[in-house]
């Protein structure tokens, strides 16, 4: 169990805690801001998700694992639609889509960076 | 299967099994937007390219003049083949095999497995959306980009001009297909260019980077180039990005969704006969494929190839879903500011973008499968188990298909033995003539260059849509309504006239071929039959066996370029009926109109003065107001009762002089009887005063400038289709068009709504109803007027609003019989569901009009006396140029020609006796008439007004006769088509520099064409072995 904390604070971006904060701080800011501009909304949402991708700093890996998870789960969380809201699983999949898209982003910028190394 | 032959060979049988119904030539295929060309009609396409298109009442169409290579193809193959023939070979064989194929090299190209590319091109060929896709020719273009990315990916690795040449010659092709389909794609390469740039390119020196610079835009340079031939005429004329395709609303909010773009599903898709506009449920198994496509991402993710794919895939399910979450506001804003983005009204043609996406990222699954486990000894079996698992996925969607339980394009259709005798006469007729199709067109009505189709529904909603008051509310049938409303007005008989409409046609119900649009028009087909037969002017004919089609002509329908001598300026087309009977009955003359605002000072002015209150001064006991008119003036008058009342009437004044025209001492005149005719001169305008002390005016809205209060406490609901409406009603300070406040709406979900209920009004009496409107965030305002007569007529009308200033709105509404009282609604519409959506109401009027409508007319008549000429003749060179031989003029006349009003149309004098070179070059001729003199002719069709006695002054330019009548040529040009022909040398320059260029290249490397395309085959199977 220590072994694999250990492994996970090592994967975790450095310094975590500082990039963390740094980045929840300026999201909720940003949400704030969006809060009073409806018409920006989208855009400013677009902005706190990228500072997040690019805040956090995780590994791709991470992005697409949970993004896989939740279409897996997805299809099996529609036939319990019955159970759940349309707009939960909606949201769910939204959810579903900004992972994949974090995990491209991210993707595309590690392999630009390598690429000018 | 190292061999690659084997999967092409697969494919191409599967191919062939699903599309078994395209494979025999003979066969009729249509469906839906997808008609039927006769063969007459392909073989009008070997001509050159032209701008006017004479479709409907003619139109500059930018999908049909972008595809005039793909036209000209089928014309020439239309010399030895049928229609049929013809649709086989130039969209239905290059689809269903440079689909699968081209997929199939690109995939292989990527992931370098066969067996992976043969799913791939599973993916991209059989999902739903290019199954249920009835526009052939951007399903066409689709076909192509697998080639057009593989010829692009080869030049900029290779650095070879020669590709980046060919990827420009293919993209053109594609964009002759489909120029939307290729504007997609365009992105596409361009995106991919960019990355490139940042992911493969290594030299960043300067040289290097010019150099894959030009090299990468080099494709999109020549296909700009080789479409300048239309893209030239259309920047000129600023109608690229915003003509009538591009001007259309968003629509198919609802049917788009993330869960339907990320699963590649159709939302129509039922497994069978597709549910068009029928959003149907997303089957589970369906998210089968992005869990396979994003796998594949996730394992292939250092690969750039599928990196740059995965990206694909991602912003084509973010532009696909429209307006859903996440990013609402995206496609509105692309919609609204992003240039060409509005050819894209609803998002399904970015389906493509998720198709080709998945095809990469589900084969890069199965490749990497067969890399990592095929070493084990059931490794290779489950590979093979995954891949055909997941192409049955795909396989499974072509059942309905081959089973033909699909119907659309899938299964041969018949032309209904009605039609060929419509065909035989039309195709026989030599003179130009138009047909009206009623309620729209059928397919297998045939269209020519001299026979046009004119689709009633499609016309009402455009050119014709100034005449219809109908405003459609809670009716299920408004088009079936708007045009019985259109074909009822005394005056239609002129507007077919003009338009040379000869015959009108009622389609037949035609289920056999899934062709019965009649249920979208009120399902009666009858109505539309009594309808016309109704129409005096209309002469049923006997076509067909049965009689089953039913056609009637115009005996009264105009060639299509005529000399007129009687128009009328009138200020608005409401209540063009009361004027045609004025001017028919009363000054015994016909009655063609063009509007005011045209600005053409030779044609008389008729105003039906009662019409005119926008700006009238309403008082308690007077009504006032001015019309600017001036010069010699006739007034016409057939006082009302209302105006006999002692010490009371209508007062008509000159403004300046103040001098009593009219005298208030009324003339017993009963109502149908003549009107009295008065002349008098005006220097400036007229002004009318109403005036009743013993009845007096008065407002029947109580509070209408909400001094004291709003009307309701609560906002009501008036969309209320979920439980979160977010909704408001204020009273506003912050600005008012009458005293401190005004009323404000606010939405932003649902319709926000208020009102006053049971007006109480008088039935059969006129009101004037007046109210101000500023849109502080809303791009409309609106109101809902109803009564309780047994019919429950209502009136409604959105507004727009351009900007946020204070905007009045006026209309005479009449109270129905049987009615006593009236509800007024206002409203607020809300937007993309996040901005609060503000709209004031201020200053409401409705006040009892005196029965003075209809009574009063004033005519300003130009000292101009008009007469046609004795002779009129013309000839037609092409659907943009005409020339016409006028002999034995004296007087001015109005010319018309039979096309929808467009001011490119220009009209000039030919010199007599003049050069060939004249004739066909406008440049050269000598006389071109003014743009003030052409007007909209019963705000249709072209016309000009014809000034002989100016025109002639120069004696060389006209012949002159013994008795002083005057003889001349005019030539009437879509002056635009200069362009176009400017545009269509470059564009051959440059098809003729990149084949000396291809022949250079072929020679520099010393060998035949044969050998060359050896050489380049076998460079191929080298790679393969690699």
């Amino acid at each position: 169990m220590t072994a694999v904390k250990d492994q996970l604070i090592r994967s975790l971006p450095q310094p975590f805690i500082k990039r963390f904060s740094l980045t929840l701080i300026l999201g909720v800011i940003i949400l704030l801001v969006a809060q009073k501009y409806p018409t920006l909304q989208d855009l400013l949402l677009f902005v706190v998700f990228l500072i997040i991708i690019f805040g956090l700093g995780f590994d791709p890996r991470l992005y697409f694992t949970l993004g896989l998870i939740g279409l897996i789960a997805t299809p099996f969380l529609s036939l319990l639609i019955s159970l759940i809201s349309v707009d939960a699983l909606s949201h769910f999949v939204v959810g579903t889509f900004f992972f994949f898209s974090a995990g491209l982003l991210k993707q595309l910028y590690d392999t630009i960076r390598l690429h000018r190394r | 299967m190292k061999n690659r032959y084997v999967p092409l060979t697969v494919i191409t049988i599967i191919t062939c099994i699903t599309h078994w119904v395209w494979l025999k030539g003979s066969t009729i295929l249509s469906y839906s937007d997808w008609g039927y060309t006769y063969r007459q009609t392909y073989l009008e396409f070997i001509r050159p390219p032209t701008l006017w298109q004479t479709n409907g009442l003619g139109s500059i169409n930018i999908v049909d003049i972008s595809r005039y290579p793909i036209e000209l193809l089928s014309g020439i193959l239309a010399l030895s083949a049928s229609a049929e023939v013809i649709e086989h070979l130039v969209i239905f064989y290059p689809l269903m095999l440079l689909m699968i194929l081209g997929s199939f090299f690109m995939v292989y190209r990527i992931t370098k497995s066969p067996f992976a590319a043969v799913v791939g091109s599973l993916v991209y060929s059989f999902n739903t959306y290019f199954l249920i896709g009835v526009n052939l020719i951007l399903l066409v273009a689709y076909a192509l980009f697998p080639f057009i990315f593989i010829l692009y990916h080869q030049a900029l690795k290779e650095k070879r001009i020669g590709l980046a040449m060919a990827t420009g010659l293919v993209a053109w092709l594609a964009s002759a297909y489909e120029f939307r389909a290729f504007y997609i794609m365009a992105g596409l390469l361009f995106s991919y260019f960019l990355y490139f740039l940042a992911v493969y390119q290594k030299d960043k020196s300067n040289t290097a980077i010019k150099h894959i610079v030009i090299l990468g835009l080099l494709p999109f340079f020549l296909v700009a180039l080789l479409n300048s031939y239309w893209l030239l005429p259309l920047i000129k004329l600023h109608s690229l990005t915003t003509n009538d395709l591009f001007s259309r609303e968003l629509f198919g909010n609802a049917y788009m969704s993330l869960p339907r773009a990320m699963t590649l599903f159709h939302p129509f898709w039922t497994g069978h006969t597709p549910a068009n506009f029928v959003i149907q449920p997303l089957p589970w198994r369906f998210w089968i494929i992005p869990i396979a496509a994003f796998f594949g991402l996730w394992l292939n993710r250092k690969n750039r190839f599928i990196l740059f794919f995965g990206l694909v895939s991602i912003v084509g399910i973010l532009l696909t879903k429209q307006v859903d979450h996440p990013f609402v506001q995206l496609y509105p804003w692309l919609y609204d500011h992003w240039p060409g983005f509005n050819a894209y009204r609803e998002a399904s043609k970015f389906y493509f973008l998720i198709a080709l996406g998945y095809s990469v990222l589900i084969a890069s699954l199965i490749a990497w499968l067969e890399i990592v486990i095929s070493d084990y000894t059931w490794g290779k079996v489950a590979v093979v188990i995954i891949g055909v698992s997941i192409s049955t996925l795909f396989l499974w969607n072509t059942k309905p298909l081959i089973t033909q339980d699909f119907g659309t394009l899938f299964i041969p259709r018949h032309i209904p033995a009605s039609y060929p005798a419509l065909t035989h006469l039309l195709v026989n007729e030599k003179e130009f003539s138009r047909t009206l199709w009623v309620p729209r067109d059928s397919r297998w009505g045939i269209e020519t260059t001299y026979h046009p189709k004119v689709s009633l529904v499609d016309t009402v909603q455009t050119v014709w849509n100034g005449f219809i008051q109908f405003v459609p509310h809670d009716n299920n049938w408004p088009e079936q309504d708007q045009m019985a409303e259109l074909l009822h007005h005394p005056y239609m008989a002129n507007i077919l006239n003009i338009a040379s409409v000869k015959y009108v046609v009622v389609p037949v119900r035609d289920v056999a071929n899934d062709d019965d649009f009649f249920i979208h028009y009120g399902n009666n087909r009858d109505f539309y039959i009594n309808l016309l037969n109704q129409q005096p002017y209309l002469k049923p004919l006997d076509l067909g066996p049965n009689n089953e089609l039913k056609v009637y002509e115009n005996n009264t329908a105009q060639p299509y370029i005529t000399a007129q001598n009687h128009l009328y300026q009138v200020d608005s087309l409401e209540e063009l009926d009361t004027t045609y009977q004025f001017v028919k009955n009363q000054l015994g003359s016909e009655f063609n109109f063009t509007l005011t605002e045209n600005g053409d000072s030779s044609a008389p002015h008729i105003v039906n003065v009662f019409d005119q209150l926008k700006d009238a001064k309403i008082a308690p006991d007077s009504l006032s107001f001015t019309i600017k008119d001036s010069g010699d003036i006739r007034l016409f008058t057939n006082q009302t009762k209302a105006a006999l009342a002692k010490g009371n009437g209508v007062a008509i004044s000159d403004e300046i002089t103040n001098t009593i025209l009219s005298p208030t001492t009324a003339v017993s005149t009963p109502y149908a009887s003549p009107f009295n005719e008065e002349h008098f001169t005006s220097p400036h305008a007229v002004r009318f005063e109403w005036s009743d002390r013993l009845n007096p005016l008065v407002n029947l809205i109580p509070n209408p400038s909400f001094e004291s209060g709003l009307w309701q406490t609560q906002v009501g609901d008036c969309n209320n289709y979920d439980k979160n409406p977010i909704l408001g009603l204020n009273l506003s300070q912050a600005s008012a068009s009458d005293g401190q406040k005004s009323l404000q709406l606010e939405a932003t979900r649902h319709i926000a709504c208020t009102g006053i209920n049971r007006l109480s009004v008088t039935p059969n009496t006129d009101y004037i109803f007046r109210f101000d409107y500023q849109g502080v965030t809303s791009k409309e305002a609106g109101y809902y007027l109803s009564f309780d007569d047994p019919i429950h007529t209502v009136l409604t009308k959105r507004l727009p609003t351009q900007d946020t200033n204070w905007h009045n709105f006026h209309s005479i509404i009449h109270a129905p019989a049987g009615s006593s009282h009236m509800s007024l609604t206002i409203y607020s519409y809300d937007g993309d569901h996040t901005t609060n959506i503000i709209t004031r109401y201020d200053n409401f009027q409705l006040v009892t009009l005196p029965d003075l409508q209809d009574r009063y007319f004033i005519m300003s008549r130009p000292n101009q006396k008009l007469s046609p000429p004795n002779h009129l003749s013309f000839e037609t060179m092409s659907p943009y140029h005409k020339q016409t031989h006028i002999a034995g003029a004296t007087q001015p006349f109005y010319l018309t020609q039979s096309e929808r009003f467009n001011p490119g149309w220009k009209v000039t004098l030919l010199r007599p006796n003049s050069f060939l070179v004249d004739r066909i070059n406008p440049f050269f001729r000598s006389v071109k008439l003014p743009t003030t003199t052409h007007l909209a002719w019963d705000n249709t069709i072209n016309a000009w007004y014809i000034d002989v006695p100016s025109l002639c002054q120069n004696k060389s330019l006209c012949q002159h006769n013994s008795d002083g009548s005057a003889n001349f040529d005019l030539s009437i040009d879509f002056a635009p088509q200069h362009w176009l022909n400017v545009g269509s040398i470059v564009s051959l320059m440059t098809l003729f520099a990149m084949f000396v260029y291809g022949l250079r290249m072929i020679k520099k490397k010393q060998t035949s064409l044969a050998r060359w395309i050896k050489s380049l085959l076998k460079k191929e199977l080298e790679h393969d072995r690699r």
